[in-house]
């Protein structure tokens, strides 16, 4: 059985799909792991689908009628135009000694699944467990609002994991992503999300505001009984280049390998918290 | 006020009128909102009264101008580099920048072990914060209006914002 997280804040910008892509490359490519991985983005911003797949590809998968998740919301079950979740997978790499990272992509129509959400919030949990058996970690990237969206990432996750900036109003994020798990864990008591924990997403270690911010987040995260990862991922210019260049940061050039051991340890707190 | 003071004030005014010019009474106006005109009307007023007096009769504007001006005596002996800073916090606490409310200035003097009086009003607290701080010794004060910053700041803090969000 993979391990199935979703990556959640309630605030945007806070860098939920880098961080997802990141990890994702990090657990299928680098040499300690290749996991085979699956990356799910159920952002109608689609960041992650962008970032591992590049305009080419997207637009040759767009445009020769490839399913996105947004088919798979769109179309019941039964129905004849319904698409299968394997049919939405795309490849992204596959790696000589095993490792492998796909992804089933995102699209701007995905947002007019929130204009009938009825029936839809299994759609996901169904969806992975459809193609769960090929993978040994599934990652999906939430959008950074309570929806539809985000009820049916829990719903398809064991865990969920907050990546949240060192920032006054990044962290604003957490206690209401508190109400939402709570609001989930009343809705659907026999469904078990447990939390992964908080992470720290782009820090500088510098200024009074960014120590007061983390902080903060500490005692809440205390209060609530949330794990706090003692790794943090730190701010690199290389991080918005790995992105635009499609790869990982351990095969971005000029990362700085501070940059990319500071990841690696995370990523291996992260795999020591989830039983990888 | 009583009335027949009011009408004998108004036959004055008409009279200093007549005597410097129909504009007159507005450039008074004027001058009476300028601080050295208000020190000036203290300082005849304490001739003619005694202090108390005085501190009952001259406006709120005027009270402050008296605090500000013991502030200004302060001033004049601290270090250059403490006095912007004592300035700044008399200006915000005045202009409620900085504890808005009576309950938060009450608050932060608690903590600090200053005792002010429970039923005065945000101003008279203002002021009397403000009398137990510039008798402090200097590095005293900086500490305790750096605190007070600090203070005013954690109100927008996560866990302040997570009480509200999570009451719901």
């Amino acid at each position: 059985m993979p391990k199935k997280v979703c990556l959640v804040n309630m605030k945007g910008g806070v860098g939920k799909s880098t961080f997802t892509v990141q990890l994702a490359w990090h657990f299928a490519a680098y040499p300690n792991w290749l996991k085979r991985v699956l990356v799910v983005d159920t952002d109608p911003q689609f960041n992650a689908s962008q970032y591992l797949l590049g305009l080419d590809k997207y637009r040759q998968l767009r445009e020769g009628g490839k399913p996105t998740l947004w088919d798979l919301y769109r179309w019941p079950v039964d129905a004849p135009e319904a698409v299968s979740a394997k049919d939405a997978v795309v490849k992204v790499v596959r790696m000589k000694n095993g490792g492998l990272l796909d992804i089933i992509p995102s699209q701007p129509e995905l947002a007019t699944a929130l204009k009938e959400p009825r029936d839809k919030e299994s759609t996901l949990a169904k969806t992975v467990k459809e193609i769960e058996e090929g993978y040994d970690l599934i990652l999906i990237d939430c959008p950074p609002t309570e929806s539809l969206f985000t009820s049916s990432a829990y719903l398809a996750s064991d865990y969920a994991l907050i990546p949240v900036r060192p920032e006054f109003l990044s962290t604003i994020g957490l206690p209401l992503i508190r109400n939402s798990l709570d609001r989930f864990h009343t809705e659907h008591p026999d469904h078990e999300l447990r939390l992964a924990g908080v992470v720290f997403n782009a820090t500088t270690n510098q200024g009074k505001e960014e120590q007061t911010a983390k902080a903060e987040v500490v005692d809440l995260a205390t209060s609530l009984g949330w794990y706090v990862f003692r790794s943090e991922v730190k701010y690199s210019r290389a991080f918005p280049n790995s992105a635009r260049l499609g790869k990982p940061l351990f095969w971005t050039p000029r990362a700085r390998e501070n940059s990319i051991t500071g990841f690696h340890a995370l990523a291996d707190e992260l795999a020591q918290r989830l039983g990888i | 006020m009583t009335e027949q003071e009011e009408s004998d004030l108004l036959i004055d005014l008409l009279s200093i009128s007549r005597r410097y010019g129909a504009g007159t009474i507005t450039d008074l106006e004027e001058k009476l909102k300028s601080r050295r005109m208000d020190e000036n009307i203290f300082r005849l007023l304490d001739i003619l009264h005694n202090k108390e007096l005085v501190l009952r009769t001259i406006s709120r504007y005027s009270e402050k101008m008296i605090e500000e001006s013991k502030i200004d005596i302060k001033l004049r002996v601290l270090r250059e580099e403490n006095r912007a800073l004592v300035s700044r916090f008399v200006g915000d606490l005045y202009s409620e920048k900085i504890f808005a409310s009576r309950d938060d200035l009450l608050a932060f003097a608690e903590e600090n072990n200053i005792t002010l009086t429970e039923q005065a009003p945000r101003r008279v607290f203002a002021s009397m914060l403000i009398d137990y701080i510039i008798d402090m010794p200097e590095d005293s004060m900086r500490l305790l209006i750096e605190e007070a910053y600090i203070r005013a700041q954690r109100k927008n803090s996560l866990a302040n914002w997570a009480n509200v969000i999570m009451s719901k």
